[in-house]
């Protein structure tokens, strides 16, 4: 009985998985194609001659690996900023005592839900004034900005689950406030923070507007944009355009392969508390 | 060094939190991060920064430009140019971007118009003499600073002359036996045999809007002969409601629409994806402009596309006073120069150089990449797109000298174009279309 | 409490580098927002006219185009409250039932759409829902459908519903990750005595998984709200806003008047009202639902 109700989920499942994946691997096939075959009438196209080439277009026009490198080195700055950012305002506003924390805790969360779309126009002026476009730190900076606010949340409800006593006895043993922070605090939270870094990582990662206005030195510029930016230069080549997408999307999907496990552990560990 | 100083800055934040109202100002005498400005010395090295609507730089107006560039670079070794490209939509979103913060360009494209007008507003690009640009050396056109002047002022040159024409392809026609159309009537045949065929007659770009406009100005100039009519709504001179030409026009587009004239995926196609169904064999016909005279000479298309490109006027009404040679024509794309630019000198040097006619217009044409504003030879090579077009240019009996989605403000641009787009994705009926138009108009 | 944790200077050092990139990006640009939103400037830089509150009453008395944008974010939020949300929960409940290592491998196979890029994922749609050479209209053809053909981002009637299962394929693995981890916090033996009572099946877990997991569906129910409101890239990629404005979205209608339209006056007014609009709906719904974790 059972096991007959497991085997209706796991078709249920197959079906529903194949529903998820198609898109994707429609993707993949077309990116092996020409133009020409878009227009033919099969839903999925064997290749007559694999279009290798549409991937060195994308790898060489679409200067894949410089843009994956400046995408790698923004995000993992990001992650690196928003974590020690959400770790010491959430500790402040959940442990510390000091007057007006519930008013900065109330505005800082109102940075959810303030559309960074809304503020856009302001920000790149004032980022110009500041001399930040046009630099790496032109993206890191908003980017942090707009990933605080989120992780101050996460973190601060699972530190609201752990008790003080830890805390309390490091200070008998003489911790500075510091080190029950970075050390002691930071361990307790591993669940929470890979939350953290995760949605930290996919916003930065996949964020093209700002990287769009804020950024014009091609040296600079991110995967996402490269994706625009291809579309426009090999607009009438669809394969071309097809075989960046893929190429984009392949570094996150081996990063989501390399951490999955973490990511469930922290999201299953740290979402219910919230 | 460098970070260090943007720490410093960064420090003051503070400051200019408490001074928002001079933020603007700030935005003028900012420390770009760009390295090599010491443009002081005559030998070093200076970077020129480009910034261009043609990302595409291996065939048609891009490979035109570019070579333009090369060519410069050679001759000159102490000059470097940067040159950034984006996709249209993007660029002019990015171009008001820098206008706002008054980036250092050196170079830009403008759209003439109502685009250029905010530019000029906002005094980011610099003012030129009509009279530098007289004679043999750039042997411009008559008449073509309409879009680039401003209060009797100029503020950039046309790099090409734009007309609206009917690109079509031969074999499609020939092989369903559909006659090329040269009266509006014959236009819907044409359509509707197409559509019986299980082929798109007509392919548009629905999603930029902007073609739409095209199209009803230059139905209201079939409808009216009439070049000044739309102009003269636009200037408040008439009414949409004074002349049935408007009417007609509308009630066209209507059956237009009903007929399914353009292909099915019309309105979320943008300029790329319009453009490869028809370069695909999969529309009959493209609305579009003389800008893209170099699909036939364009080796990334099929070569049985290519060879059975052609172009037509688009046609007559055959109840409307407008001749089959009254050309909706003006000046769009250009070029401008940018007045926070860090190298003026070096700057208006490379400027002059590229609206050259032996430059520019030479290039695009010998390439057959556009159609210029400026005086050209023919060579003798030309495509047989190449000498149809100018063929309308030449036999033209009247132009229009302004596309009139561009003849307002900005604002007006966007309504109006709005206002098509709601009228072609909806069933509103033309008497509707024509009182958003009126409204358009009046709320300038 | 020790005064370890009053210490003024661990205090400031914790909060001030936040908060001061908070002010930066958001508090500042705000106001800077609000001075131009009484202005009818065209563009950062250009003449500055004060209007007093004009841009504010064309907005809510004049524009219909606002009211739209406003309208389809509500259809679209309440898309992902009817269908989105009880689809994931539905799939947290199954996988966790099916346990096993089939159960890892659809969890990781249901999250992988949420790592594509929004980028990728607009033109890949765009592309699959093309009525020339798109999937889906094939895919009709073949099984003898093709009267249900449409046009899908490019019809009014149906590109909002396309938008909305676009934005749901796209975000099923977020909601269901985090459901998932809801119903894994639920102990087994509540299962167990529910069974012993009688309780099985469907009803069992409308009884007791769904009221267990309402402190999660708070929670997410908000965050939905708030994504229908500042939906952007996706429109932006895809549709514009377009066909005549049936998936017009605040964002994208205020970064098209600021950019394209050169209202920047009355762009900056769409913004101020735009982070009004989102405060209030997530007041709002922290009222309704009644939940402690994001009630602030």
């Amino acid at each position: 009985m059972i096991a007959r109700k497991k085997t209706a989920i796991w078709i249920f499942f197959l079906i529903v998985a194949a529903g998820q994946l198609f898109p994707l691997i429609w993707l993949v096939d077309f990116s092996f194609n020409s133009s020409a075959d878009f227009y033919s009438n099969s839903i999925l196209k064997w290749p007559s001659s694999p279009q290798w080439h549409n991937y060195v277009n994308a790898w060489v026009d679409g200067k894949f690996l410089k843009y994956l490198g400046n995408s790698l080195l923004v995000s993992v700055v990001t992650i690196a900023l928003t974590v020690v950012l959400s770790l010491t305002l959430s500790y402040a506003f959940i442990r510390m005592q000091w007057k007006l924390r519930s008013l900065f805790y109330t505005i800082l969360l109102l940075g959810i839900m303030i559309p960074i779309h809304a503020t856009l126009l302001p920000n790149f002026a004032i980022f110009k004034a500041l001399g930040l476009t046009d630099s790496y730190f032109g993206l890191i900076l908003p980017y942090t900005a707009v990933s605080v606010p989120l992780g101050t949340f996460m973190l601060s409800g699972f530190l609201r689950s752990i008790p003080k006593e830890l805390e309390e006895s490091a200070l008998m043993d003489g911790c500075s406030i510091y080190r029950i922070v970075f050390q002691i605090i930071a361990p307790l939270l591993k669940p929470a923070l890979v939350t953290v870094i995760v949605t930290t990582f996919l916003n930065c990662w996949n964020e093209f507007i700002m990287a769009s206005t804020f950024l014009s030195k091609d040296a600079l510029k991110t995967l996402p944009f490269s994706v625009m930016n291809f579309a426009g230069q090999y607009s009438s080549d669809y394969g071309s355009q097809f075989a960046v997408m893929v190429l984009t999307s392949i570094p996150a999907i081996i990063i989501y392969a390399v951490f999955n496990e973490q990511i469930t552990k922290g999201v299953t560990a740290g979402a219910v508390k919230g | 060094m460098k970070r260090y100083s943007k720490l410093a800055r960064a420090s003051i934040l503070t400051l200019a939190i408490a001074s928002v109202g001079s933020l603007a100002a700030c935005g003028s005498d900012n420390g770009s991060s760009t390295s090599d400005n010491n443009s002081g010395s005559g030998d070093s090295k200076v970077t020129l920064r480009f910034f261009s609507n043609l990302p595409d730089r291996k065939s048609g107006q891009g490979l035109a430009e570019q070579t333009v560039i090369d060519n410069y670079v050679k001759a000159n070794p102490n000059v470097k140019i940067d040159v950034e490209t984006l996709a249209e939509e993007p660029f002019k979103n990015k171009l008001k971007a820098y206008m706002s913060s008054n980036e250092p360009l050196d170079i830009t494209m403008v759209h003439g118009g109502a685009e250029l007008n905010t530019l000029v507003q906002a005094g980011y690009v610099t003012e030129l003499d009509p009279k530098q640009y007289e004679g043999e050396q750039y042997n411009f056109l008559p008449g073509v600073y309409k879009s680039f002047t401003f209060n009797d002022k100029l503020y950039g040159l046309p790099r090409n002359s734009d007309y609206e024409v009917i690109y079509y392809n031969k074999k499609l026609f020939a092989d369903n036996g559909v006659k090329v159309p040269t009266t509006l009537g014959e236009l819907l045949d044409a359509a509707k045999a197409f559509r019986d065929k299980g082929i798109a007659p007509m392919s548009i770009n629905g999603k930029d809007l902007w073609s739409f406009g095209e199209m009803y100005q230059n139905l209201v100039l079939r409808y009216s002969g009439n070049q000044n009519l739309i102009l003269d709504a636009i200037d408040k001179k008439t009414k949409f409601a004074d002349d049935e030409s408007f009417l007609k026009a509308a009630q066209f587009l209507g059956q237009v629409r009903d007929a399914k004239m353009f292909q099915d995926s019309f309105m979320t196609a943008d300029y790329g994806a319009s453009q490869n169904m028809f370069t695909q064999g999969k529309a009959a016909m493209w609305y579009m402009g003389s800008w893209e005279a170099g699909m036939a000479t364009n080796e990334a298309l099929p070569e049985e596309f290519r060879q059975n490109l052609g172009v037509v006027k688009f046609p007559v009404a055959e109840d409307g006073k407008g001749t089959l040679d009254d050309l909706l024509a003006w000046n769009g794309g250009g070029y401008a120069m940018v007045s926070s630019s860090k190298h003026p000198e070096e700057a208006k040097k490379f400027f002059d150089y590229l609206m050259s006619a032996n430059q520019w217009a030479k290039t695009a044409w010998d390439t057959g990449a556009a159609v210029p504003a400026q005086k050209y030879d023919l060579t003798g090579s030309e495509s047989e797109v190449q000498k149809t077009l100018t063929d309308i240019l030449v036999n033209a009996a009247s132009t229009s000298g302004a596309s009139a989605i561009d003849y307002g403000t900005p604002k007006f641009k966007d309504d109006i174009q709005n206002a098509l787009g709601k009228f072609f994705s909806s069933k509103q009926s033309p008497e509707d279309l024509l009182s958003a138009l009126q409204t358009a108009v009046d709320n300038q | 409490m020790h005064r370890v944790f009053r210490n003024k200077t661990a205090i400031f050092l914790f909060v001030a580098p936040g908060m001061l990139l908070f002010a930066l990006t958001f508090l500042v640009p705000i106001i800077v927002s609000g001075y131009y939103s009484f202005t009818d400037t065209l563009a950062p830089g250009t003449k500055v006219t004060m209007v007093g509150f004009d841009n504010y009453t064309n907005l809510l008395f004049h524009d219909e185009r606002f009211w739209l944008a406003l309208r389809n974010a509500l259809l679209l939020g309440i898309g992902f409250i009817v269908i989105q949300h009880p689809i994931c929960i539905f799939f947290a409940i199954l996988l966790d039932r099916l346990g096993g290592k089939a159960e890892k491998i659809f969890r990781t196979i249901f999250f992988i759409p949420c790592v594509i890029s929004v980028v990728v994922i607009s033109k890949m749609w765009l592309s699959l829902l093309d009525p020339t050479f798109g999937m889906l209209n094939k895919l009709l053809d073949l099984v003898g459908l093709d009267s249900l053909k449409h046009a899908w981002l490019g019809e009014s009637s149906t590109a909002l519903g396309s938008m909305l299962f676009i934005l749901i394929w796209a975000g099923f693995g977020w909601g269901l990750l985090f459901y998932y981890a809801g119903v894994k916090g639920i102990s087994e033996d509540l299962y167990e005595a529910a069974q012993l009572d009688g309780a099985s099946g469907f009803r069992m877990h409308l009884k007791i998984t769904v009221p267990l997991l309402k402190p999660v569906i708070a929670v997410q129910l908000t965050l939905a709200i708030i994504t229908a409101l500042k939906q952007m890239e996706t429109v932006f990629l895809t549709t514009n806003g377009g066909p005549g404005d049936s998936t017009q979205f605040l964002a994208v209608y205020l970064y098209n008047k600021a950019f394209s339209a050169s209202q920047y006056g009355y762009a900056n007014a769409i913004s101020v009202l735009f982070v009004i609009v989102c405060l209030l709906a997530t007041y709002l719904s922290n009222r309704l639902t009644r939940n402690d974790a994001t009630d602030f």
